[in-house]
């Protein structure tokens, strides 16, 4: 309908004007408008049945091979350094690499370690590996190979695990290997051990960039999975199964993780076996068809609204409290999110946590406190143009969020407008946002991450940098000036050595005190996190305990491929 | 003004649209930003097109949209058409060197892919309104100048014109005299301009690009279409269809007016 210039601009908009002339001569508008309308509605409701179709170019099918097809997006290649440094993209990595210790629906099992000690001052561990697992290139894995992983890893820091603690790592003979630290480290079993993943020495030991090693050798490990391809540019992945995996034989010969635009959808027409990232209210429509299984994990995943310290007003607590307490964080769940959440809680740690205290200061729906606290603050409205003032400037502030966010941005913009603090909302996709957060470069963000439960080392997020001991996943980092206490840098170093349980969750309990009183971050909500299969294929599905690997709230658990039964 | 008189029932579908965008406070039912409505309710005589899923009525929505989509793409149009025609005339007047340099700038405009603008747009600009305005313009203008610069060269070679050139009249005496045959060009790009960026205004606000909280039709749309089930049940017909119906007629009303503007 409108004209496309190509070279010959004289030519084109006579072509132009004659055609579009012809078109209106040729019958009345309504006509017209009646065949358009229909044209239009068509192509719409297509364009919401369509899905993305599952790219399986690489797969022949034989009616024996048992294929289970999932949607997952993007991740990188999967090898330790290459993938994405999000919780999923460990765990594309971990299908291939193992760990010293795992975790299960129960808590943490013995993976490559079949048994392991602590000396009584919780300083060394000594760990015997099980005698018969190899790499995928047929070499036997050794206590050489887990001492040089160790090595490795503190050598090249990787954005999953963390080595600050480690003193040394010394091979006691071929199947056991002690580890000794600087400091108590309480979640050394969990988040340590259970994640340091074990690379091949005799491919490993050369490489020097381990950012740009993303050859076939570098996803040779000892897992249940060999990665068959790759596709950069569509993000398809095929792993095939690891026949000779110690831990028992896989009950699939194939998983292939493609992107999908509708996993539902798919999921229905017999594209994919199982859908992760179906919205909640459609999971709970198939639960409610009694089609597929639909189930309901714990929600390790948290929204929040995050300061960029930066911003000298943001370093007054009054004024977080008062955005805090300016939020209606139920209707927020009910509304912009559909039920589809949880509201947050002010100590930010999940309620279902074991290491949750309710005992901290709450902050209910409440525009007047709001105001109340703001006034005293100093922050008023001097020129009476309805936003209020701090220092002679205008409280106005660039909120950025996602694509999919902007009902809650939308929502929380007017709740600031209602205590006179006037907010611009800027919506991008979550790549941008990723990045404009770790450059520093903005004033209120709303994100969200997973690695939210288990161990309360996730509270290092909270930590200074004057902190070294303990760390989570760097995912959603923000950047420039953040938000410092040192009564909370003191408390979290203390709980991180703290084996009695009692009271390291005395400790945790302070300073969830801590958070809620001076709110680095406001916690909106807790996703609830479900996940539809197809029981006909395989089943025996389930949610690990404080999530795999470092509390990513999936049904990802290797596991699963070993222990459930294919129909 | 015959103009008007051919398109009789445009212009007053265009003038009936432009008075709804400019008086949509006083006959919208609520505030469009209230969300504080049940979700999801069918028509009624509270709500006549129902509300949307975060409770937001959907008929204040779409009567706020009238000011923003038609602000925006009129807005837009004036200043694409504005620069674009200046840049014509000054390339047409001048010629050699400067035509050269003003011709391989509307090149460069042509070549780079719109989306890349779009994307540069949002990393750099602050989401307002004005700036969905500045990038629709940005983007628009190289198009005009192409094709009024073509007809003015056409033109500028007619004797009246030819005349006024030997008694060294400025480029203001040039354009006046070349305003009757140029006319009818610009003012049907104007106007299919308007179509157009009625169109990218949908389409930014699809992207995110621009205030992604502003009322729009195209927002209305994209959040339709991202809502849960809107073609299981009715919903569709009173949520994405008037947006939908809104900016087709804007768009065929002022088609039509396209075609017959020259004949002014």
């Amino acid at each position: 309908m409108f004209c496309k210039i190509i070279h010959n601009p004289r030519a084109d908009v006579y072509s132009e004007i004659n055609q579009d002339g012809e078109l209106i001569k040729l019958g009345k508008i309504s006509q017209k408008l009646i065949v358009v309308l229909i044209v239009i509605l068509l192509s719409l409701s297509s364009m919401a049945c369509s899905t993305n179709t599952v790219q399986n170019q690489s797969q022949p099918k034989t009616s024996e091979e048992k294929v289970l097809r999932m949607d997952e997006e993007n991740l990188g290649y999967p090898s330790v350094y290459t993938v994405s440094s999000r919780g999923r993209g460990y765990l594309m990595m971990s299908f291939m690499f193992d760990t010293l210790t795992w975790k299960d629906e129960k808590g943490v099992i013995p993976l490559l370690a079949e048994k392991w000690e602590v000396t009584p001052d919780q300083k060394t561990w000594t760990f015997r590996l099980v005698k018969n697992a190899k790499f995928t290139d047929g070499k036997q894995l050794t206590a050489e190979d887990v001492k040089f992983s160790f090595d490795y890893i503190k050598q090249h820091p990787h954005p999953w695990v963390y080595l600050n603690m480690l003193d040394e790592v010394k091979v006691i003979d071929e199947y056991t290997v002690q580890i000794s630290l600087n400091q108590i480290y309480a979640p050394f079993i969990t988040d340590v051990a259970g994640n340091v993943p074990i690379m091949p020495k005799h491919i490993w030991q050369d490489i020097k960039e381990p950012e740009k090693f993303d050859t076939p050798e570098a996803v040779v490990g000892s897992g249940p999975f060999a990665l068959e391809s790759y596709d950069k540019i569509a993000g398809t992945y095929v792993y095939q199964a690891n026949k000779d995996y110690f831990y028992g034989e896989p009950v699939v010969d194939k998983l292939v993780f493609s992107a999908s635009q509708n996993p539902k959808e798919a999921l229905i027409k017999g594209e994919l076996d199982a859908a992760q990232r179906t919205k909640y209210g459609e999971a709970i429509q198939l639960q409610k068809e009694g089609k597929f299984k639909v189930i309901e994990g714990p929600g390790l995943w948290v929204a929040r609204m995050y300061f960029n310290f930066g911003v000298p007003e943001f370093n007054q607590r009054e004024l977080r409290q008062a955005l805090y307490y300016a939020i209606n964080r139920q209707e927020l769940v009910e509304k912009a999110t559909k039920n589809s959440t949880v509201a947050g809680n002010p100590g930010h740690i999940h309620p279902d946590s074991e290491w949750y205290s309710k005992d901290v200061k709450q902050y209910e729906f409440s525009p007047e406190k709001a105001k109340q606290l703001l006034d005293a603050a100093g922050m008023k409205d001097v020129n009476q143009d309805g936003t209020r003032d701090f220092k002679g400037k205008s409280m106005e502030y660039e909120f950025i969020v996602t694509d999919d966010r902007v009902n809650e941005a939308e929502m929380i913009k007017n709740y600031c407008a209602a205590v006179g603090i006037k907010i611009t909302v800027k919506a991008m996709d979550g790549q941008s946002l990723d990045s404009l957060m770790k450059e520093g470069k903005f004033q209120l963000a709303l994100n969200g991450h997973g690695s939210f439960g288990g161990d309360p080392v996730l509270l290092a997020r909270f930590a200074s940098e004057k902190v070294t001991q303990g760390s989570t996943p760097k995912i959603t980092t923000q950047g420039g000036k953040g938000w410092s206490n040192d009564q909370f840098d003191q408390l979290f170093t203390e709980q991180l050595r703290e084996n009695d349980h009692s009271k390291r969750y005395q400790k945790v309990a302070e300073l969830q005190e801590i958070i809620a009183e001076e709110l680095p971050t406001l916690t909106l909500y807790y996703r609830k996190i479900t996940f539809a299969y197809n029981q006909n294929k395989l089943d025996g599905w389930f949610f690990t305990k404080d999530g795999v690997a470092i509390a990513v709230p999936t049904t990802q658990n290797k596991l699963v491929y070993i222990k459930g039964q294919w129909k | 003004m015959r103009v008007f008189h051919s398109n009789k029932g445009s212009w007053i579908i265009i003038l009936v649209m432009a008075l709804i965008g400019l008086t949509y406070p006083l006959i919208s039912p609520y505030d469009a930003g209230d969300f504080s409505f049940d979700s999801l309710v069918s028509p009624s005589l509270d709500h006549l097109l129902g509300t949307d899923e975060m409770g937001h009525d959907i008929l204040s929505m779409l009567l706020a949209g009238f000011r923003v989509s038609i602000g925006i793409a009129i807005s837009a149009s004036v200043l694409a058409t504005l620069s674009g025609t200046v840049l014509a005339i000054i390339a047409a007047y001048y010629k050699g060197l400067v035509d050269r340099i003003i011709v391989r700038l509307t090149e460069v405009f042509i070549l780079v892919p719109e989306i890349v603008v779009l994307l540069f747009v949002t990393a750099i600009a602050k989401p307002t309104v004005y700036n969905s305005i500045l990038a629709i313009a940005f983007f628009s203008w190289s198009k005009i100048t192409r094709i009024v610069r073509a007809k003015a060269l056409s033109i500028i070679e007619l004797e009246k014109v030819q005349y006024t050139l030997l008694l060294k009249g400025n480029i203001f005496d040039i354009i006046l005299k070349m305003w009757r045959e140029l006319y009818p060009a610009i003012a049907t790009m104007f106007v299919f301009q308007c179509g157009k960026a009625a169109v990218y205004e949908s389409t930014l606000a699809f992207f995110g690009i621009g205030d992604p909280l502003a009322k729009s039709w195209g927002r209305i749309m994209r959040n339709a279409l991202d809502c849960e089930g809107i073609f299981s049940g009715n919903t569709f017909l009173w949520y994405l269809l008037p947006p939908i119906l809104c900016i087709l007629i804007f768009v065929l009303a002022i088609s039509r007016i396209a075609y017959n503007v020259d004949e002014f």
